[in-house]
């Protein structure tokens, strides 16, 4: 067949070409050590009882140092839960005091400084806020504490939450905890400023 | 404004401003293109954590952010059908005329009704600030006219049912 006949417009033109572009990897997030539920619930009930000595400060700290970034998606759902339980805890005009405690922390030996704290805290903050996408099917059904092994229902367990709890903002029926979200939100932008939700996005290691 | 729409709208407004560090980045798929990374999504390294602002069940605004594009889709509250259809039409009448619009998507993200693509184009173009201030006051309008038309939608509903019935009196 000579040269004239060939249908170049059938030529594979990629296949010629030498050099060809790797294929694109997902970035992956820098390794952690898996987390078990087992470890998410010592921290749950560390908390609970921070919070029930009124030491609200203290349980938000704990809470933050140690974000579950090598978990599964149980592990994480079930520690957004008890972050949520302890920010609701929370009253609104104790809400600028723990932050500017927070943001002042410095680092230590086993805890990052006051500023990746409200790093953290900013991720949870959208978290809470993002879990209506996922979860919003069976955000009516309320379920008891000890039936949480899945973490499927998150909105339940933030309702039972605040009930083993008893006390802080009880959230209106129709915003579903949201307007707490909304105005820790706007504290911690208040301290920590923009930069803080631009590290929410760019961070890889996702709570 | 409402209590809680203040504190919704300020969130937003400080995510968007975050969000919108875009710069000029050509795409490394094809050679002399230079395309919106979030929409090509050839790229996974420049795309950053999408992040969600929620208001309640019914009212949310999702952020997409990338390197040189960001993609903002915004669920419009509807409480009954009345509303879903009036949103219906309305994000529908809006998308149609994208290109007016400039930073408008033709076609709303999935779960969402109307969505915004804004390039590094556009912030060289405008002015930061004012495609925010746009955005919060899109959101602001258009809550008031959905129910501004559903209250026109009752009022002429009404007056045609007296019209038609007075004959048969």
């Amino acid at each position: 067949m000579s040269y004239q006949y060939v249908n170049h417009r059938l030529i594979d033109v990629d296949a010629i070409q030498e050099r060809q572009r790797k294929e694109a990897e997902e970035p992956t997030a820098p390794e952690y050590p898996p987390v078990a539920l087992r470890d998410v619930e010592a921290v749950r009930s560390a908390c609970l009882s921070d919070v029930q000595g009124d030491r609200k400060y203290a349980a938000l700290e704990r809470v933050l140092v140690t974000p579950p970034y090598g978990g599964d998606d149980a592990a994480k759902d079930r520690y957004l839960e008890i972050f949520l339980e302890v920010l609701n805890s929370v009253k609104s005009a104790e809400v600028d005091q723990i932050l500017s405690t927070l943001s002042q922390k410095p680092a230590s030996q086993d805890s990052p400084s006051g500023v990746e704290l409200m790093d953290v805290l900013m991720k949870y903050i959208y978290k809470g806020m993002g879990r209506l996408n996922n979860s919003a099917s069976n955000a009516g059904v309320a379920s008891p504490v000890s039936t949480h092994a899945t973490g499927a229902s998150t909105m339940s367990g933030l309702v039972s939450g605040m009930s083993t709890f008893g006390i802080g903002n009880r959230p209106s029926k129709d915003d579903s905890g949201m307007s707490v979200l909304l105005g820790w939100h706007e504290k911690v932008v208040n301290i920590a400023g923009h930069a803080s939700i631009i590290r929410v996005m760019t961070d890889r290691r996702t709570v | 404004m409402s209590s809680s729409l203040r504190p919704y709208l300020t969130c937003v407004r400080s995510s968007l401003t975050a969000a919108m560090s875009l710069c000029d980045f050509a795409s490394e798929v094809a050679e002399r293109h230079n395309v919106p990374e979030i929409e090509s999504g050839k790229t996974p390294e420049v795309l950053l954590n999408p992040i969600t602002i929620a208001r309640n069940e019914h009212e949310r605004v999702l952020i997409e952010p990338s390197i040189n594009s960001i993609r903002i889709s915004i669920k419009i509250k509807q409480a009954d059908d009345n509303e879903i259809l009036l949103v219906h039409k309305f994000t529908r009448f809006l998308s149609q005329r994208a290109e007016q619009f400039v930073i408008l998507r033709r076609k709303p993200v999935k779960g969402y009704d109307i969505s915004f693509l804004i390039t590094n184009f556009h912030t060289e173009q405008m002015l930061k600030h004012k495609l925010v201030d746009f955005i919060i006051e899109f959101m602001k309008d258009v809550d008031k006219d959905i129910s501004e038309m559903k209250l026109f939608i009752n009022t002429r509903a009404r007056f045609v049912a007296e019209a038609f019935l007075t004959s048969f009196q």
